[in-house]
C-alpha cells in the first residue's frame, strides 16, 4: 500500500487509494517516457471513463513508455495528506510527480476544473504554466479541450479530439526532445506541430484531430478490474464512435463527428479477449445511438448465441426508443426495470427548434411497451430555457405527464428536468442562459401544473448549471475566478453535496466581473472565445443550424437524408 | 451439485474494500478461473456463494471461508483460482462438501487489534469488561521500527467474538480503543473459528 494504513483506515471509501487492480500494468522506470495520467474526479467516476482507460493501455502498450495514475483525492484524504505532508503518490507504484516526465490530465466535464488545481497542488507543482520551469510537462485532452481558455493559465499544451493516435506522437516527439534538448520551449514549439495539439503562446489554431478508422486503433483488452465499486462497472466495447442526428444542443454530438463504426468482428474479438481477462460478468456496448449501429441484428445476434449463453448479462445503452421491442431487450437478456427517454421539450414546435425527432407518438409507444411488458417505471429527461421557448412550451412539459399519467395509472413516473447550457461548437453556442432565477419561476410553473402527485420530479440546482455555463463560454479570464475559489476552497463542484456557489459568487464580486454576461446571447460578428479550435464542422454551418433551428426547420440524419455539408467529412 | 469449501486470506490492500466489493471480486475470480462453477438463472447469472460473516473494512482475513457450488469435484481448483487472483486474496486450501452449511459451521471470529497508543491496560480491562467481554489477550511491546518507519509502543488485543445475538462488534472495539486518546491503528485481522 502506498499510504500508511492508518490514514486510509479513517477515511471514507479508502478502498479508492489502494490500486492493486487485477491487470494492473508495473513497469520498469529505467529508459521510458513516464506519463502520470491524472483524472480530475474521484477513482470511481475516472476508472468509469472509457477514454482514459483507452490513453492507459495505449502508453503501456509502447516499450518505451508506461502510464500510471492518479485520481483526485476526496476532501478528508486531501485533509489527512496535507496534515501529514504527504504528497499524491501514483497508484501503481507510489512515486511522486517528481519520477514522470508528463503530467496528463483528462477533462470530460468543466464542473472538474478546481479538482485540477488541487492535484497540481498535491503533486508539488505551481498551479501556473508560467511558474513550472521545468518537467513535468503539464498536458490535457478531454471534451473540454474544445474550448479551453479558462484553463488555459494552468496547462502547458492541449490534446483536442481523439487521442490514440496523437498520444503516440507526443510520446515520439518527446523522445526526440529529450536525447537533444534541455529547454522547456523546443519541446513545446515541437508539439505546436502537430495536427490536433494547441500550445498556448505559441500555436495560434488549433485543428480538431480525428481519427479516421476506429478498427485499426488500439483498444484495451485487458483493462483494469476495479477492486471497488465504480460508477459503471464493467466490460466495455464501444462500438460507434459520433452521432449524426444533429440534435442542436447536443456537444458530444458535433465534436464527435463523423461517425465511425467497429466491425462486427472486430466487436466479437474484444468482446471475447476482454470477458476472459477481466472476468466481467456484464459487458455493455457503448455509442452515442446504439440504434444507429449499422449491424444491429449481428450484435444482437451474437449477444443470443454467445454471451447470454456464458452467463454475461448485457447493456446496450443510448438506444432509440422507436426503434426497438421488448423481445429485443429480451434476447439480448438485459433486464429492464423501465425505459429512460429524453424528449427534452414538451411541445412538437421546440423539438422541432432543437432537432430532436421524437414525436408524442414515439413517446407514447415508449410508455405502452413498458406497460405491456411489465416493466414498472419510464424515466424523462427535459430541459427548460431552451431558444424560443415560451410558457406554452413549459406548460406543455406538465401536459405531456399528465397524460402520460392519466392513460398508465400504474406507472412509476420519473422526470430529471435541467437547466440548458449553451455549450461551444454546436449551433445553439449563441443562443442565451436563463439564470437560476428565471430557472426556478419555470419550475415551479411546471409543478404547479402537475396534476398527480406522484409524478416524481427532480431538478438540480440551477446555480451548478450557471457554473457550468460561465465556464464553458467564459475566456482566459477566468483562471483567477478559479485559482480564487479553489483557495476558498471549491473541490468537486459536480457533486451535489460538495458544490458551493457563494465561494465562486464572492470571487466574480471580489475580481469585478459580472458572471450574468456569459448567459447571454451571441450574434455571428461576436469573437468566441474558442474560434481558435477547428473542431471540423465549420461555424457558417452551425449557424445556418442556429437559424433554421429558430424557425424550426427540421433535419434529418443526414447518412440517411443526404449530406448537409457540415464541413468534417 | 456439490461445494467448494474455499479456504484463503484477505490482506494488503484489498483489507479495505467491503463485503460487497469481496462479492464482486470472487464473481471475478471465479469467471477468471475457468472452472465450470454453477450459475444462478436469470438475467444476471451469478455463481452461488455463500459467505462468511462480513469482515469489516480494515480487518485482514487470515482465514477466510467460502463455499462455490458446481456441478461436480473438479481438481486443481486451489492451483487456478490463485493464477487469476488480485494481490490481496490467497487460497490456502480447498475441498469438497456435499452441503454447504457455512452458517453452522462458523461459530465466530478470533479478532486481533494492534495499536499505538496512550491507553492504560486497566482502563482498557473497565471498557472491555462493560461491552460484554468476557476473554481477552492483551499484551504490549516495542514496535520493529524498520518495518514501521517509526518507534513506540505496539499494543495487541486478541479477542474471541461469537456470531451470536448480543455479542459486540469488531467496530464497537476500536471505537472503544479510540476513545482513550489519539491512536494510531498498526493492523487488524480476524480467523474464523469452525466448530469442533
Amino acid at each position: 500500500m502506498n499510504y500508511p494504513f492508518d490514514l486510509l483506515y479513517r477515511i471514507r471509501k479508502p478502498a479508492s487509494y489502494i490500486g492493486n487492480e487485477y491487470n494492473i500494468i508495473r513497469k520498469d522506470f529505467k529508459d521510458k517516457i513516464k506519463i502520470a495520467l491524472a483524472f480530475p474526479d474521484t477513482y470511481e467516476v475516472g476508472m468509469s471513463n472509457l477514454g482514459f482507460s483507452i490513453i492507459y493501455s495505449i502508453i503501456n502498450s509502447r516499450e518505451d513508455s508506461l502510464a500510471e495514475r492518479i485520481f483526485a483525492p476526496w476532501v478528508d484524504m486531501e485533509e489527512a495528506l496535507r496534515k501529514r505532508r504527504i504528497p499524491l503518490l501514483t497508484l501503481e507504484s507510489g512515486k511522486t510527480i517528481s519520477d514522470f516526465d508528463i503530467l496528463a490530465f483528462s477533462i470530460p466535464y468543466e464542473l472538474n476544473y478546481s479538482n485540477i488545481l488541487t492535484i497540481l497542488d498535491l503533486c508539488g507543482l505551481p498551479l501556473l504554466s508560467s511558474e513550472r520551469e521545468g518537467l513535468p510537462l503539464v498536458i490535457a485532452g478531454g471534451t473540454c479541450t474544445s474550448h479551453p481558455s479558462p484553463i488555459i493559465p494552468f496547462i502547458d499544451c492541449f490534446i483536442v479530439g481523439d487521442g490514440e493516435e496523437v498520444i503516440n506522437g507526443i510520446i515520439d516527439a518527446f523522445k526526440e526532445w529529450k536525447n537533444n534538448s534541455e529547454q522547456k520551449g523546443e519541446l513545446l514549439e515541437s508539439l505546436s506541430g502537430i495536427e490536433g495539439i494547441y500550445v498556448p503562446g505559441i500555436s495560434r489554431y488549433v485543428k480538431r484531430r480525428i481519427v479516421e478508422d476506429i478498427n485499426t486503433v488500439q483498444y484495451p483488452t485487458s483493462p483494469l478490474v476495479p477492486n471497488t465499486e465504480i460508477v459503471h462497472d464493467r466490460a466495455v466495447v464501444e462500438i460507434m464512435r459520433g452521432c449524426t442526428r444533429g440534435c442542436r444542443f447536443c456537444e458530444a454530438g458535433f465534436l464527435y463527428r463523423p461517425v465511425r463504426e467497429r466491425s462486427i468482428e472486430n466487436i466479437k474479438r474484444l468482446s471475447e479477449e476482454i470477458l476472459r481477462s477481466t472476468g466481467y460478468g456484464e459487458i455493455g456496448f457503448l455509442s452515442l445511438s446504439a440504434s444507429d449501429y449499422s449491424n444491429l441484428e449481428g450484435l444482437t445476434r451474437y449477444i443470443e448465441e454467445s454471451l447470454v449463453p456464458s452467463h454475461i448479462s448485457v447493456s446496450i445503452p443510448s438506444l432509440r426508443i422507436d426503434t426497438v421491442s421488448g423481445d429485443f431487450y429480451k434476447a439480448i437478456g438485459e433486464i429492464k426495470r423501465g425505459l429512460t427517454f429524453a424528449p427534452e421539450a414538451g411541445t412538437q414546435r421546440l423539438r422541432d427548434v432543437i432537432n430532436k425527432n421524437i414525436t408524442e407518438d414515439d413517446i407514447f409507444k415508449t410508455v405502452e411497451l413498458v406497460s405491456r411488458e411489465g416493466w414498472k417505471a419510464v424515466k424523462l429527461y427535459f430541459m427548460i430555457g431552451l431558444p424560443t421557448e415560451t410558457e406554452e412550451d413549459i406548460l406543455g412539459i406538465a401536459d405531456l405527464l399528465n397524460n402520460i399519467k392519466k392513460m398508465y395509472k400504474k406507472i412509476e413516473l420519473n422526470v430529471s428536468v435541467s437547466v440548458f447550457v449553451p455549450k461551444p461548437h454546436t449551433p445553439f453556442q449563441w443562443a442565451g442562459q436563463i439564470t437560476p432565477e428565471e430557472a426556478k419561476k419555470k419550475i415551479t410553473l411546471i409543478r404547479k401544473n402537475l396534476v398527480r402527485r406522484d409524478i416524481n420530479m427532480s431538478w438540480h440546482d440551477p446555480r451548478v448549471s450557471l457554473l457550468e455555463g460561465i465556464l464553458s463560454r467564459g475566456g482566459a479570464e477566468l483562471g483567477d475566478i478559479i485559482i480564487k475559489s479553489w483557495r476558498k476552497g471549491v473541490r468537486f463542484d459536480a457533486w451535489t453535496d460538495q458544490f458551493n456557489w457563494d465561494i465562486w459568487d464572492s470571487s466574480f464580486i471580489e475580481e469585478g466581473i459580472d458572471f450574468i454576461g456569459y448567459l447571454k446571447e451571441k450574434t455571428f460578428l461576436d469573437p468566441l472565445p474558442w474560434d481558435f479550435v477547428d473542431a471540423g464542422v465549420r461555424k457558417e454551418f452551425l449557424w445556418d443550424e442556429y437559424i433554421s433551428g429558430l424557425s424550426g426547420v427540421r433535419r434529418e440524419d443526414c447518412r440517411k437524408a443526404g449530406c448537409y455539408n457540415c464541413g468534417v467529412c | 451439485m456439490v461445494f467448494a469449501r474455499v479456504e484463503y486470506k484477505k490482506y494488503g490492500p484489498l483489507v479495505f474494500i467491503s463485503h460487497l466489493d469481496l462479492i464482486r471480486c470472487w464473481d471475478r475470480i471465479t469467471r477468471r478461473s475457468g472452472i465450470p462453477f454453477s450459475f444462478t438463472e436469470g438475467f444476471h447469472p451469478r455463481p452461488r456463494f455463500s459467505f462468511a460473516p462480513p469482515l469489516p473494512v480494515g480487518f485482514e482475513g487470515e482465514r477466510e471461508l467460502l463455499d462455490i457450488a458446481l456441478e461436480s469435484p473438479y481438481s486443481s481448483i486451489k492451483e487456478a483460482i490463485n493464477k487469476v487472483v488480485p494481490y490481496g486474496i490467497y487460497v490456502n486450501n480447498v475441498y469438497f462438501i456435499e452441503h454447504s452449511d457455512l452458517g453452522d459451521s462458523i461459530i465466530g471470529g478470533l479478532y486481533n487489534f494492534q495499536w499505538m497508543g496512550m491507553v492504560k491496560e486497566e482502563d482498557l480491562g473497565e471498557g472491555l469488561k462493560s461491552s460484554g467481554i468476557k476473554d481477552w489477550i492483551y499484551s504490549s511491546e516495542p514496535l520493529n521500527q524498520d518495518l514501521y518507519g517509526f518507534s513506540g509502543t505496539k499494543n495487541s488485543l486478541s479477542i474471541p467474538i461469537l456470531f451470536v445475538k448480543g455479542s459486540p462488534s469488531p467496530k464497537r472495539i476500536v471505537e472503544l480503543i479510540d476513545g482513550f486518546g489519539e491512536n494510531i491503528w498498526l493492523k487488524l485481522s480476524r480467523s474464523l473459528l469452525l466448530e469442533k
